[in-house]
């Protein structure tokens, strides 16, 4: 049998919070793909002396940032438009 | 059961609740499909789910693959939305209620009051499955295996044959498309307007591609349309335009 990891994540989630599973789960991820305690250090080290300023041009730290655009996809409404687009089809090839 | 058990896929993660319908007729009945997975009857005060597969967690616990439990709390929970939403007078269930013969008694106490609480004031009728083909103690309601009624029959696994007006479940139907480079895969109704088979409602339910011999040869081809299960809503999308696995 197959079972979907994203489904025993959500079930887990909402009816166990604590559980060892998704401990681990937070903990890879807060190691693996990426270091949120180092982030965490810097974030309180400059905290207060964050100044923002829109740029005209890329900044140089910001290439590497830029590159990743396009290559993780962040699941949401996206699936919604590409349902929508295959029903039009549907909706179109009927009125022909 | 036929010999056409083919693989299922693990389900989509994502299991809408209660919300948009989409007026769908089969047989000439007037019949509203939820995103939810369930089949309201208007006319009828009548509501169907297919496949909840309750103590599916717990029925594979018992032979050592480990799933969270809370699978029929879950299910249970979603349906609950779907009653009060539409009030229904009779609820069917659509067979395969119950992963395994042993799966009504294993039922927690909670989740067998919370399913009593779900019954009471209306008419309740589980349909016999072929993982739950007899009537089960403790868990209310009526059993048959059939229940025809006005232009409907309603039964656990579609028949072979043409078979107009037959709401069936069994097959866990789910499409894919694909657009703009990314897959979308989905439960959903598959009907061509004469006959339908409803989407797995239970939380680990898995899914069966619409584009499977299985569910096409209920059809004439592929003039079906798969209506996809979203988070608001229902949409429907032609069997020819939806992707094998």
């Amino acid at each position: 049998m197959t079972i979907s990891t994203d489904l025993v994540y959500d079930v887990l989630r909402r009816h166990q919070g604590d559980h060892v599973l998704l401990r681990a789960a937070r903990a890879d991820a807060a190691t693996g793909l990426l270091d949120v305690r180092r982030l965490g250090d810097m974030l309180s080290r400059i905290k207060g002396r964050i100044v923002h300023k829109a740029l005209d041009h890329v900044s140089p730290l910001a290439v590497p940032v830029m590159l990743e655009i396009g290559r993780e996809a962040v699941y949401g409404e996206a699936a919604d438009t590409l349902l929508a687009e295959a029903e039009d089809e549907l909706v179109k090839e009927a009125m022909q | 059961m036929r010999a056409l058990t083919p693989t299922r896929r693990a389900a989509p993660a994502v299991l809408p609740l209660a919300g948009g319908g989409q007026d769908i007729a089969v047989a000439g009945a007037a019949l509203v499909a939820d995103c939810a997975g369930a089949l309201y009857w208007p006319e009828e005060r009548l509501l169907v789910v297919a496949d909840l597969h309750l103590e599916k967690g717990s029925a594979f616990a018992a032979r050592g693959v480990l799933l969270p439990p809370y699978d029929t709390a879950a299910t249970l929970a979603r349906l609950a939305m779907l009653i009060e939403r539409y009030a229904p007078h009779l609820v069917i269930a659509l067979g395969d209620s119950f992963h395994d013969g042993g799966g009504p008694a294993r039922m927690s106490d909670i989740s067998r009051a919370g399913l009593k609480s779900l019954q009471r004031g209306r008419d309740w009728l589980w349909l016999a499955g072929n993982h739950d083909p007899d009537p089960a103690d403790n868990i209310g309601g009526r059993f048959a295996e059939i229940l025809a009624l006005g232009p409907l029959t309603f039964r656990h696994e579609p028949s072979p044959h043409p078979c107009d007006g037959e709401i069936a479940g069994h097959l866990h139907p789910q499409a894919r498309i694909a657009r703009r480079g990314r897959a979308v895969s989905r439960r959903c109704f598959a009907s061509d307007g004469k006959r339908m088979v409803m989407p797995a409602f239970g939380a680990y339910a898995g899914g069966l591609n619409v584009r499977d011999r299985a569910i096409v040869s209920l059809f004439d081809a592929l003039s079906f349309t798969a209506h996809m299960l979203s988070q608001r809503r229902i949409y429907a999308v032609a069997a020819a335009r939806c992707l094998a696995d």
